[in-house]
């Protein structure tokens, strides 16, 4: 038995800890990718963040009271690491997970509260002492990142498989497939579109930097090798079943969480979006490989979990 | 280390006059002793990090940055020993009996008005007197499922009921963290003391609740009515929803259809039998009570009123620790029980007596007044602190309603050493054990002591300087 409000609550928490995991991971590899490309093309790593800034959508960030010296990407690390006004940065996120979860304290372990509190402190500690200086501020990014890490593996080894864990599982599903489906609306139409003619070695440093934000460069090494094939990139990340963060992985698993939850009689109507749309994403490959603008296919699946979303509301939350 | 005396007061570890050192202390005093001040500090350091990870904290309201704030906790723990235990176990056993037939009593026949042990006129001023609960009995006859009563030590050691708090008392779940807090910050003091364990509070709580459920209920739903988030008490509410594996629930959650409860989940509504409700009476129902509660569910004193879930604690137990009733609860216990008080109270004068207003008007510069059914100290006097002018006013105010007024005498209360700037300071307590009221009542061995941590406060509230210690009450066969 769950509360709907409780079960609300689980959702979003699951989503926001997913988010803030995507974000400060999106902040290292971006730093990272932005640092080695600086040198040979000052303008490739400028649009690095920016992809970033489209990637995260609804996101602002203010870059007054930064000079050249702090480096091009710091008004976006100092943005989504700690502004509180910035929607999509890790302090909102983690400030908003630690909300939801304070208010259905009960409903979670011990350990869970305690990382997930510890998290948001260590960053609130942060934002009240900030630093300008480069290495500290990128040695914050991967501190917050282990504490997240931390939280999420307490989620995964402490609390009850009730509905409750599945409601938190289904809003971190929901929340990773969707941050994957950004990053590559964002990125595969330029990449894409390079081709070879391009300095190489950029080239598929980009495409590493890719798998990189989606946590999926170690996963593609193990299935393909060191080949780094951009088709077989592309079908990685949205088809693959190995790896956990490709758009039909995300699917199979919000499937599942939604089949493990009651749905009054019959098939509900968040269980049909998802599996429409997992339907498409498993056998309509070759189409969806076949379409010059990779976007498109993106932006129809993130519309799906817009319709999921509004299901989801009407029959759980707000009954 | 250095352990100062307060010669003033009686002290829980001192004994008066000399270095006499209490026996149950001992152990206490020598391994505190034993560490330096480094040492100390350093453990003092880890229980804050721990209570704030642990998110144990309180905001402070007006506060813009948000900064929460926890319950300051010190480590030198309260020791009772076992046959100290056994009188205010008895005591608190006996008065909470009488108070709960007292309540009976004055929402039915009103035996001990007809017979004169406390005057009509006084129950039928009293706010917390409900009459539209009149003739309701609640299920298994049980008023007040949770008691917290508040005890000090006057200055030979003898123990006084100050307050018993037989609405929603809150502070257990600092009890039970501090004891866990302290296991891990000082396993050393435990290992020479048997202790007795408290942590079976949230069963025997949950075990209360289901006791009072309605009868058809074979497998009764609990639930913790909570007025949210913002509430100074939110943590304790979302401790024992969690401890004892019950859903917390705020009003919006809740629903009443023909007469039952229900709470709105994802499958639908489900029946609720039992609402521990940390929630105040008038906020309970805004049909019935203020209309203007956004905090409670509309129908749900209907749902009580035709015994289709039980409340806990009752609706209307406030009359029962009124500051004027509380001077009639000795006459009460005799009245009821044909027992004389195991217990003592703090002497009380009663402006309705016209005896005692008489004393009272004389005797102002000794006295501490206060107006019954305001709470919170508004419209006190302390005579001894006061000026004279301040008194003469406040006689005159006295005399229009002579019945709104009760006067006890100042209590020294006892001190207890609390580590404070690298000393072990003299610092006045209390004390308030909480009491289960099911099958059988149930007092959880030690409570909650609260210190005033500020020199020569005898404030012991948190949101006034206050902190609070771990109590340990010893095993008898070893104490």
């Amino acid at each position: 038995m769950m509360l709907s409000r409780v079960a609300t609550c689980l959702y979003w928490m699951g989503r926001y800890v997913e988010r803030a995991e995507n974000v400060t991971r999106m902040l290292l590899v971006t730093s990272d990718a932005s640092v080695d490309f600086e040198g040979m093309d000052a303008k490739l790593a400028r649009a690095e963040w920016d992809d970033l800034m489209r990637a995260l959508p609804g996101s602002e960030v203010a870059s007054e009271g930064f000079t050249a010296d702090d480096g091009i990407g710091a008004p976006c690390i100092h943005s989504f690491l700690l502004d509180p006004a910035n929607t999509m940065s890790v302090f909102h996120s983690l400030g908003r997970a630690r909300e939801n979860g304070r208010s259905v304290r009960e409903a979670l372990t011990r350990e869970v509260f305690l990382n997930l509190n510890q998290a948001y402190r260590h960053l609130d500690d942060r934002r009240r002492t900030p630093t300008r200086d480069p290495v500290a501020t990128l040695d914050a990014v991967s501190a917050t990142h282990r504490t997240i890490l931390t939280t999420l593996g307490a989620m995964e080894h402490t609390l009850t498989r009730d509905q409750g864990w599945t409601f938190l599982k289904l809003g971190e599903a929901v929340e990773r497939t969707v941050r994957t489906l950004e990053i590559l609306r964002v990125k595969l139409p330029g990449l894409r579109a390079a081709g070879e003619d391009v300095d190489l070695p950029l080239y598929y440093a980009r495409w590493r930097a890719l798998l990189r934000s989606i946590a999926s460069l170690e996963n593609f090494r193990r299935v393909h090798g060191a080949n780094l094939d951009p088709e077989a990139v592309v079908r990685f990340l949205l088809f693959d079943t190995a790896t956990p963060r490709s758009v039909r992985c995300g699917l199979i698993r919000a499937k599942n969480y939604l089949d493990a939850l009651p749905s009054g009689g019959g098939m509900s109507e968040a269980q049909r979006i998802i599996g429409k749309a997992l339907a498409t994403v498993s056998y309509e490959d070759d189409r969806i490989m076949a379409s010059p603008d990779l976007s498109e296919a993106c932006d129809e699946l993130i519309l799906q979990f817009g319709a999921l979303h509004t299901a989801l509301d009407r029959h759980y939350f707000s009954s | 280390m250095e352990w100062q005396r307060d010669p003033g007061s009686f002290d829980e570890i001192f004994t008066a006059g000399g270095n006499g050192l209490r026996p149950h202390y001992e152990q206490v005093v020598s391994v505190l002793g034993s560490m330096g001040d480094r040492e100390l500090r350093r453990r003092e350091r880890l229980q804050q990090v721990s209570l704030l990870n642990q998110g144990i904290t309180f905001a402070v309201y007006g506060d813009k940055e948000g900064v929460e704030r926890v319950f300051p906790f010190d480590f030198v723990p309260r020791v009772v020993p076992a046959l100290e235990w056994t009188h205010i176990e008895a005591g608190l056993v006996q008065r909470v009996t009488a108070l709960n037939l007292f309540l009976l009593d004055v929402y039915g026949d009103q035996k001990c008005l007809r017979d004169g042990i406390v005057p009509w006129e006084l129950i039928l001023t009293r706010p917390e007197y409900k009459r539209e609960l009149m003739g309701i009995v609640p299920g298994r006859n049980v008023y007040t499922h949770v008691v917290g009563t508040d005890l000090i030590r006057d200055d030979a050691g003898r123990y006084l009921v100050l307050e018993d708090n037989c609405r929603c008392p809150s502070g257990v779940s600092y009890v039970l963290e501090n004891r866990n807090l302290l296991a891990r910050s000082f396993p050393e003091l435990f290992r020479s003391h048997p202790v007795r364990p408290i942590d079976d509070y949230p069963s025997n709580l949950l075990e209360t609740l289901s006791f009072v459920a309605p009868s058809w209920s074979q497998d009764p739903l609990a639930v913790l009515l909570t007025p949210g988030l913002l509430n100074a008490a939110y943590f304790e509410h979302s401790f024992l929803a969690r401890e004892m594996g019950v859903p917390l629930v705020e009003g919006r959650d809740l629903l009443v259809e023909d007469g039952h409860v229900f709470i709105r989940t994802t499958e639908g509504k489900r029946r609720v039998d039992v609402i521990y409700r940390r929630i105040d009476d008038e906020f309970l129902d805004p049909i019935c009570f203020r209309r203007d509660s956004i905090l409670g569910v509309p129908g749900l004193m209907n749902a009580y009123r035709q015994g289709n879930v039980a409340l806990a604690n009752a609706p209307g137990a406030g009359v029962a620790d009124d500051k004027a009733v509380y001077a009639y609860v000795p006459d009460l216990i005799r009245y009821y029980l044909s027992e004389e008080p195991l217990l003592d109270q703090v002497r009380t004068w009663v402006g309705a007596r016209p005896d005692d207003f008489q004393y009272m008007l004389e005797h102002l510069e000794e006295l501490v007044v206060k107006t019954t059914g305001d709470a919170g100290g508004y419209g006190m006097l302390i005579g001894p602190s006061a000026s004279s002018s301040e008194i003469s006013e406040y006689r005159e105010r006295m005399r229009q309603r002579p019945d709104n007024y009760i006067a006890q005498p100042r209590i020294e209360l006892s001190t207890h050493p609390t580590y404070l700037d690298r000393a072990f300071r003299p610092r006045r307590v209390d004390l308030r054990p909480f009491i289960l009221f099911g099958d059988r009542i149930r007092v959880m061995p030690g409570g909650l002591t609260r210190v005033a941590l500020r020199e020569g406060s005898y404030v012991v509230n948190s949101s006034q300087g206050g902190g609070s210690k771990d109590t340990w009450v010893l095993e008898e066969r070893r104490a």
